[in-house]
């Protein structure tokens, strides 16, 4: 597969090719980068879209000092940033407690996956939007680069602006909140279906 | 807290080099707060996968071609303020020509009322120049309120100056100003028509992204009714 440095460099050159391959290569991630902070499907295509236009006309201006990928992300980021400081709003929209019925019919159930899983699966991911939104913005931003897009630490500490020991610091702190806060949601979860399954059963 | 916290993360995500790694080993061994970190945090990332990202169409038309702006959103606020502005000049002009045409000689109303001088153009009059035309709609303007300027000025009672014009200068400029009223009500109707277009299409696209998030409402009620259908056979079962 050909390298996003290469890539980069054709495109600078004008390959208009070479830059649709980067979109295509990275228009996912970006996208969960923007959907996870904004939690907002319509805003985060925004970000994508102006996040990939203000890549390919800063282009020239890329030095390749850092990933293209990195470059990318934290290019998002701002733009996320911008979009919440304009609307003033949280960054990420608070769950409602328990699980919208809805999700239960989410179309990207696997077709194999049973009820009980399904419901499992939603329960638990309601949960995690639910303590991340809580986290303050450079923890949370931490934790998903780090455990959605797999950046190193060194990586995070350059998009962050900050030392590597408060990259480990950020993530640690919220992944002890996290801990507390899923595993209380969980004993309430399972409080709530022994409660529910002993009025059923009287 | 530990002061192994940095290397104990090191050694949950991989960063850590093999020698580091077998020292953080070794410290786990000897540390319960450390082993109760690593349990619980391999605990919160297996958790935090379960954070799905709805699937999206690509959103990204590389390189597709700009959008043709329509004509009227070209042309800068300014400009149109003074092709209004001179459209109505011309206009307040053309009206005066025709009152003069219809009457068979120039009426110049004086302080808002007909004047009742009613003279018969000399066959040798002047042509009108462009100083004339000028005083001609001003007084107009004066007259009929529409000129701010000449709002402020106070209402006098010294007749209006008469202007004669040859017919064949004044059929030529009778012509000119229909020809431009013309002109300006077509810009206008282009303008109304373009507006009315873009409401209906935005009223279109509403109604489409309306119907799609209504379609997938019914699809997911179809597959919770499913859903709850099936749990309710499985309880069936279990009782």
């Amino acid at each position: 597969m050909t390298s996003d440095e290469e890539l980069v460099a054709r495109a600078t050159a004008g390959d208009q090719d070479a830059f649709g391959q980067l979109v295509t290569r990275w228009e996912r991630p970006i996208y969960a980068l923007a959907y996870r902070t904004l939690r907002r499907e319509e805003e985060a295509r925004d970000v994508v879209q102006d996040a990939f236009l203000r890549a390919y006309r800063g282009l020239k201006g890329f030095k390749g000092e850092a990933k293209f990928s990195s470059w990318l992300y934290r290019i998002t980021l701002n733009l996320c940033r911008d979009w919440m400081r304009k609307e003033r709003r949280a960054p990420v929209a608070q769950v409602p407690e328990g699980v919208d019925p809805l999700d239960l019919a989410d179309q990207q159930a696997a077709p194999t996956e049973s009820v009980e899983d399904l419901v499992a699966r939603r329960e638990m991911s309601a949960a995690v939007q639910l303590a991340m939104a809580e986290l303050p913005e450079e923890q949370r931003t931490a934790i998903m680069l780090k455990e959605y897009h797999g950046l190193t630490f060194q990586e995070i500490a350059e998009m962050q602006d900050c030392p590597l020991s408060t990259v480990k610091t950020r993530l640690y702190q919220g992944l002890s909140v996290l801990r507390r806060r899923l595993e209380r949601q969980q004993a309430e979860t399972a409080r709530l279906r022994r409660e529910t399954w002993e009025s059923t059963t009287s | 807290m530990c002061e192994q916290r940095e290397r104990v993360l090191d050694y949950l995500y991989d960063e850590a080099s093999p020698a580091i790694r077998r020292e953080v080993e070794q410290h786990l061994e000897s540390c319960e707060p450390c082993r109760d970190d690593i349990r619980a945090f391999r605990s919160v990332r297996e958790d935090l996968l379960a954070w799905d990202v709805p699937n999206q169409p690509s959103v990204w038309t590389p390189f597709a071609p700009v959008p043709v702006v329509p004509w009227h959103r070209q042309v800068p606020a300014w400009a149109m303020a003074a092709a209004a502005s001179l459209m109505l000049i011309l206009g307040a002009a053309g009206g005066g020509l025709a009152a003069y045409t219809l009457g068979g000689a120039v009426s110049v109303r004086d302080s808002g009322s007909v004047s009742a001088a009613v003279m018969t153009p000399a066959p040798q009059a002047a042509a009108l120049d462009a100083q004339a035309i000028e005083a001609l709609v001003r007084r107009e303007l004066a007259n009929t309120g529409l000129n701010a300027g000449a709002q402020a000025t106070p209402v006098t009672t010294t007749p209006a100056p008469v202007v004669r014009v040859d017919p064949a200068t004044e059929q030529r400029l009778l012509a000119r100003a229909t020809q431009l009223v013309g002109v300006s009500e077509a810009r206008q109707l282009a303008l109304v028509r373009g507006f009315l277009f873009e409401v209906a299409r935005e009223a279109e696209r509403q109604r489409k992204d309306d119907g799609q998030a209504l379609g997938a409402l019914r699809a997911q009620v179809d597959q919770l009714q499913a859903v709850l259908n099936q749990l309710v056979l499985q309880q069936t079962k279990v009782q």
